[in-house]
Protein backbone atom coordinates (compact mmCIF):
# COMPACT_ATOMS: atom_id res chain seq x y z
CA UNK A 1 0.00 0.00 0.00
CA UNK A 2 1.59 3.31 -1.07
CA UNK A 3 1.41 6.76 0.56
CA UNK A 4 -1.80 7.76 -1.22
CA UNK A 5 -3.63 4.63 -0.11
CA UNK A 6 -2.37 5.15 3.45
CA UNK A 7 -3.65 8.73 3.35
CA UNK A 8 -7.01 7.56 1.98
CA UNK A 9 -7.35 5.04 4.81
CA UNK A 10 -6.64 7.80 7.31
CA UNK A 11 -9.01 10.27 5.61
CA UNK A 12 -11.81 7.69 5.42
CA UNK A 13 -11.49 6.28 8.93
CA UNK A 14 -14.85 5.35 10.47
CA UNK A 15 -16.59 8.06 12.48
CA UNK A 16 -19.30 7.85 15.10
CA UNK A 17 -22.71 9.35 14.26
CA UNK A 18 -23.78 12.47 16.19
CA UNK A 19 -24.59 11.85 19.89
CA UNK A 20 -28.02 10.38 20.65
CA UNK A 21 -28.12 8.25 17.51
CA UNK A 22 -29.61 5.17 19.19
CA UNK A 23 -32.19 7.27 21.02
CA UNK A 24 -33.30 8.76 17.69
CA UNK A 25 -33.68 5.30 16.15
CA UNK A 26 -35.74 3.99 19.12
CA UNK A 27 -37.92 7.10 19.05
CA UNK A 28 -38.65 6.58 15.35
CA UNK A 29 -39.35 2.90 15.96
CA UNK A 30 -42.02 3.78 18.53
CA UNK A 31 -43.63 6.19 16.11
CA UNK A 32 -43.79 3.67 13.28
CA UNK A 33 -47.40 3.02 12.36
CA UNK A 34 -48.11 -0.76 12.33
CA UNK A 35 -48.27 -1.99 8.75
CA UNK A 36 -51.36 -4.14 9.22
CA UNK A 37 -53.21 -1.14 10.65
CA UNK A 38 -52.23 1.00 7.69
CA UNK A 39 -53.34 -1.76 5.28
CA UNK A 40 -56.68 -2.17 7.12
CA UNK A 41 -57.27 1.59 7.04
CA UNK A 42 -56.53 1.70 3.30
CA UNK A 43 -58.89 -1.25 2.68
CA UNK A 44 -61.68 0.42 4.65
CA UNK A 45 -61.17 3.63 2.75
CA UNK A 46 -61.38 1.85 -0.61
CA UNK A 47 -64.44 -0.22 0.42
CA UNK A 48 -66.17 2.84 1.87
CA UNK A 49 -65.36 4.86 -1.23
CA UNK A 50 -66.79 2.14 -3.51
CA UNK A 51 -69.94 1.91 -1.39
CA UNK A 52 -70.42 5.68 -1.46
CA UNK A 53 -69.91 5.67 -5.23
CA UNK A 54 -72.57 2.98 -5.70
CA UNK A 55 -75.00 4.84 -3.43
CA UNK A 56 -74.39 8.05 -5.38
CA UNK A 57 -74.90 6.26 -8.72
CA UNK A 58 -78.19 4.70 -7.46
CA UNK A 59 -79.46 8.06 -6.26
CA UNK A 60 -78.62 9.69 -9.59
CA UNK A 61 -80.39 6.88 -11.51
CA UNK A 62 -83.46 7.20 -9.26
CA UNK A 63 -83.61 10.96 -9.88
CA UNK A 64 -83.34 10.44 -13.62
CA UNK A 65 -86.20 7.87 -13.60
CA UNK A 66 -88.39 10.26 -11.58
CA UNK A 67 -87.64 13.09 -13.99
CA UNK A 68 -88.40 10.87 -16.99
CA UNK A 69 -91.72 9.81 -15.43
CA UNK A 70 -92.65 13.42 -14.66
CA UNK A 71 -91.86 14.48 -18.25
CA UNK A 72 -93.81 11.52 -19.65
CA UNK A 73 -96.78 12.38 -17.38
CA UNK A 74 -96.78 15.97 -18.57
CA UNK A 75 -96.73 14.83 -22.19
CA UNK A 76 -99.60 12.42 -21.56
CA UNK A 77 -101.60 15.24 -19.98
CA UNK A 78 -100.96 17.38 -23.02
CA UNK A 79 -102.07 14.57 -25.36
CA UNK A 80 -105.18 13.91 -23.25
CA UNK A 81 -106.13 17.59 -23.27
CA UNK A 82 -105.60 17.77 -27.00
CA UNK A 83 -107.77 14.65 -27.61
CA UNK A 84 -110.57 16.07 -25.44
CA UNK A 85 -110.56 19.27 -27.49
CA UNK A 86 -110.69 17.27 -30.73
CA UNK A 87 -113.61 15.20 -29.42
CA UNK A 88 -115.81 18.21 -28.79
CA UNK B 1 -37.68 -18.71 11.59
CA UNK B 2 -34.02 -17.77 11.37
CA UNK B 3 -31.41 -18.45 13.99
CA UNK B 4 -31.13 -14.74 14.71
CA UNK B 5 -34.82 -14.33 15.50
CA UNK B 6 -35.25 -17.75 17.16
CA UNK B 7 -32.57 -17.35 19.80
CA UNK B 8 -31.58 -13.83 20.60
CA UNK B 9 -27.97 -14.47 21.44
CA UNK B 10 -25.88 -11.75 23.04
CA UNK B 11 -24.86 -9.39 20.26
CA UNK B 12 -27.68 -10.38 17.90
CA UNK B 13 -30.45 -8.01 19.00
CA UNK B 14 -31.10 -4.63 17.43
CA UNK B 15 -29.44 -2.69 20.25
CA UNK B 16 -26.23 -4.72 20.02
CA UNK B 17 -26.13 -4.61 16.23
CA UNK B 18 -26.67 -0.86 16.35
CA UNK B 19 -23.90 -0.40 18.91
CA UNK B 20 -21.51 -2.52 16.90
CA UNK B 21 -22.22 -1.29 13.38
CA UNK B 22 -23.52 2.28 13.73
CA UNK B 23 -20.11 3.79 12.89
CA UNK B 24 -19.78 1.59 9.78
CA UNK B 25 -23.26 2.49 8.52
CA UNK B 26 -22.96 6.19 9.35
CA UNK B 27 -19.45 6.49 7.88
CA UNK B 28 -20.38 4.82 4.58
CA UNK B 29 -23.12 7.40 4.13
CA UNK B 30 -21.01 10.29 5.46
CA UNK B 31 -17.91 9.63 3.38
CA UNK B 32 -20.03 9.03 0.29
CA UNK B 33 -22.37 12.00 0.71
CA UNK B 34 -20.08 14.43 2.58
CA UNK B 35 -23.06 15.58 4.68
CA UNK B 36 -23.40 14.66 8.37
CA UNK B 37 -27.14 15.36 8.70
CA UNK B 38 -28.10 13.29 5.66
CA UNK B 39 -25.72 10.52 6.74
CA UNK B 40 -27.35 10.49 10.20
CA UNK B 41 -30.81 10.27 8.61
CA UNK B 42 -29.74 7.44 6.29
CA UNK B 43 -28.10 5.50 9.13
CA UNK B 44 -31.33 5.75 11.16
CA UNK B 45 -33.36 4.48 8.19
CA UNK B 46 -30.95 1.59 7.70
CA UNK B 47 -31.44 0.44 11.31
CA UNK B 48 -35.22 0.92 11.11
CA UNK B 49 -35.14 -1.30 8.05
CA UNK B 50 -32.94 -3.80 9.92
CA UNK B 51 -35.59 -3.96 12.65
CA UNK B 52 -38.26 -4.84 10.06
CA UNK B 53 -36.03 -7.52 8.50
CA UNK B 54 -34.43 -8.97 11.61
CA UNK B 55 -36.30 -12.27 11.26
CA UNK B 56 -34.80 -12.89 7.82
CA UNK B 57 -31.20 -12.57 8.97
CA UNK B 58 -29.36 -15.80 9.65
CA UNK B 59 -26.38 -14.69 11.74
CA UNK B 60 -24.51 -11.63 13.01
CA UNK B 61 -22.19 -11.89 9.99
CA UNK B 62 -25.21 -11.92 7.69
CA UNK B 63 -26.57 -8.89 9.55
CA UNK B 64 -23.31 -7.01 8.98
CA UNK B 65 -23.30 -7.88 5.27
CA UNK B 66 -26.96 -6.82 5.04
CA UNK B 67 -26.31 -3.52 6.85
CA UNK B 68 -23.38 -2.70 4.59
CA UNK B 69 -25.36 -3.45 1.43
CA UNK B 70 -28.40 -1.45 2.53
CA UNK B 71 -26.21 1.48 3.63
CA UNK B 72 -24.59 1.48 0.17
CA UNK B 73 -27.96 1.38 -1.63
CA UNK B 74 -29.58 4.06 0.55
CA UNK B 75 -26.56 6.36 0.17
CA UNK B 76 -26.56 6.03 -3.62
CA UNK B 77 -30.34 6.58 -3.70
CA UNK B 78 -29.98 9.72 -1.56
CA UNK B 79 -27.25 11.04 -3.84
CA UNK B 80 -29.40 10.47 -6.92
CA UNK B 81 -32.44 12.09 -5.28
CA UNK B 82 -30.72 15.19 -4.12
CA UNK B 83 -27.96 15.77 -6.64
CA UNK B 84 -26.50 18.33 -4.28
CA UNK B 85 -22.92 17.14 -4.22
CA UNK B 86 -20.14 19.46 -5.20
CA UNK B 87 -20.57 19.95 -8.90
CA UNK B 88 -17.13 21.52 -9.12
CA UNK B 89 -14.39 19.85 -11.08
CA UNK B 90 -11.27 18.42 -9.50
CA UNK B 91 -9.38 21.58 -10.45
CA UNK B 92 -11.65 23.72 -8.31
CA UNK B 93 -10.78 21.90 -5.10
CA UNK B 94 -8.50 23.87 -2.80
CA UNK B 95 -4.88 22.90 -3.18
CA UNK B 96 -3.30 21.20 -0.20
CA UNK B 97 -0.05 22.49 1.24
CA UNK B 98 2.86 21.38 -0.91
CA UNK B 99 4.70 20.03 2.10
CA UNK B 100 1.79 17.98 3.45
CA UNK B 101 2.93 15.32 5.88
CA UNK B 102 1.35 11.92 6.56
CA UNK B 103 -1.76 12.38 8.66
CA UNK B 104 -1.96 16.10 7.85
CA UNK B 105 -5.61 17.05 8.50
CA UNK B 106 -5.54 19.42 5.53
CA UNK B 107 -4.47 16.64 3.20
CA UNK B 108 -7.21 14.39 4.59
CA UNK B 109 -9.78 17.12 4.04
CA UNK B 110 -8.56 17.69 0.49
CA UNK B 111 -8.71 13.97 -0.25
CA UNK B 112 -12.30 13.79 1.02
CA UNK B 113 -13.27 16.76 -1.14
CA UNK B 114 -11.56 15.25 -4.18
CA UNK B 115 -13.40 11.99 -3.56
CA UNK B 116 -16.71 13.86 -3.34
CA UNK B 117 -16.22 15.02 -6.93
CA UNK B 118 -15.96 11.46 -8.29
CA UNK B 119 -19.02 9.89 -9.95
CA UNK B 120 -21.22 7.73 -7.68
CA UNK B 121 -19.97 4.24 -8.53
CA UNK B 122 -16.21 4.87 -8.25
CA UNK B 123 -16.78 7.05 -5.19
CA UNK B 124 -18.62 4.28 -3.36
CA UNK B 125 -16.02 1.71 -4.44
CA UNK B 126 -13.28 3.94 -2.97
CA UNK B 127 -15.21 4.43 0.29
CA UNK B 128 -15.68 0.67 0.71
CA UNK B 129 -12.06 -0.03 -0.25
CA UNK B 130 -10.42 2.46 2.11
CA UNK B 131 -12.98 2.92 4.89
CA UNK B 132 -14.00 -0.71 5.23
CA UNK B 133 -10.76 -2.23 3.89
CA UNK B 134 -12.77 -4.52 1.58
CA UNK B 135 -11.37 -6.39 -1.38
CA UNK B 136 -12.79 -6.05 -4.91
CA UNK B 137 -14.96 -9.17 -4.54
CA UNK B 138 -16.62 -7.94 -1.34
CA UNK B 139 -17.11 -4.48 -2.85
CA UNK B 140 -18.68 -6.02 -5.94
CA UNK B 141 -21.09 -8.02 -3.75
CA UNK B 142 -22.05 -4.97 -1.68
CA UNK B 143 -22.62 -2.82 -4.76
CA UNK B 144 -24.04 -5.46 -7.08
CA UNK B 145 -21.56 -4.78 -9.89
CA UNK B 146 -18.88 -6.96 -11.56
CA UNK B 147 -15.51 -7.40 -9.83
CA UNK B 148 -13.69 -6.17 -12.94
CA UNK B 149 -15.66 -2.93 -12.83
CA UNK B 150 -14.70 -2.41 -9.18
CA UNK B 151 -11.02 -2.95 -9.95
CA UNK B 152 -11.16 -0.59 -12.89
CA UNK B 153 -12.93 2.14 -10.88
CA UNK B 154 -10.43 1.92 -8.04
CA UNK B 155 -7.40 2.00 -10.34
CA UNK B 156 -8.71 4.94 -12.33
CA UNK B 157 -9.77 6.88 -9.25
CA UNK B 158 -6.37 6.34 -7.61
CA UNK B 159 -4.58 7.44 -10.77
CA UNK B 160 -6.74 10.54 -10.98
CA UNK B 161 -6.19 11.49 -7.33
CA UNK B 162 -2.46 10.79 -7.56
CA UNK B 163 -2.10 12.92 -10.66
CA UNK B 164 -3.97 15.84 -9.09
CA UNK B 165 -1.99 15.68 -5.87
CA UNK B 166 1.44 15.07 -7.39
CA UNK B 167 0.95 17.90 -9.84
CA UNK B 168 0.64 20.12 -6.78
CA UNK B 169 3.74 18.73 -5.17
CA UNK B 170 1.98 16.55 -2.63
CA UNK B 171 3.18 13.20 -3.92
CA UNK B 172 5.87 11.36 -2.02
CA UNK B 173 8.38 9.02 -3.62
Amino acid sequence: MDWLEEELKRALAREEPPPGFEFRVWRRLKKTFPRWLAAAAALLLVAGGAEAWHWHQGRMASRQVMLAMRLAGEKLNLVQTHLRRQGR
Amino acid sequence: MSALARTVEPGCDLASLMREHRSMVFSIAYHFLHDRDTADEIAQEVFLSLHRNLAALESPAHAMFWLRKVAVQRSIDASRRRRRWPQVGLDAVAEPAASAQPGDPMLGKTLRRLLATLPETPRMAMVLRYQEDLGPTEIAEAMGIPVATVKSHIQRSLALLREKLERRGVGRP
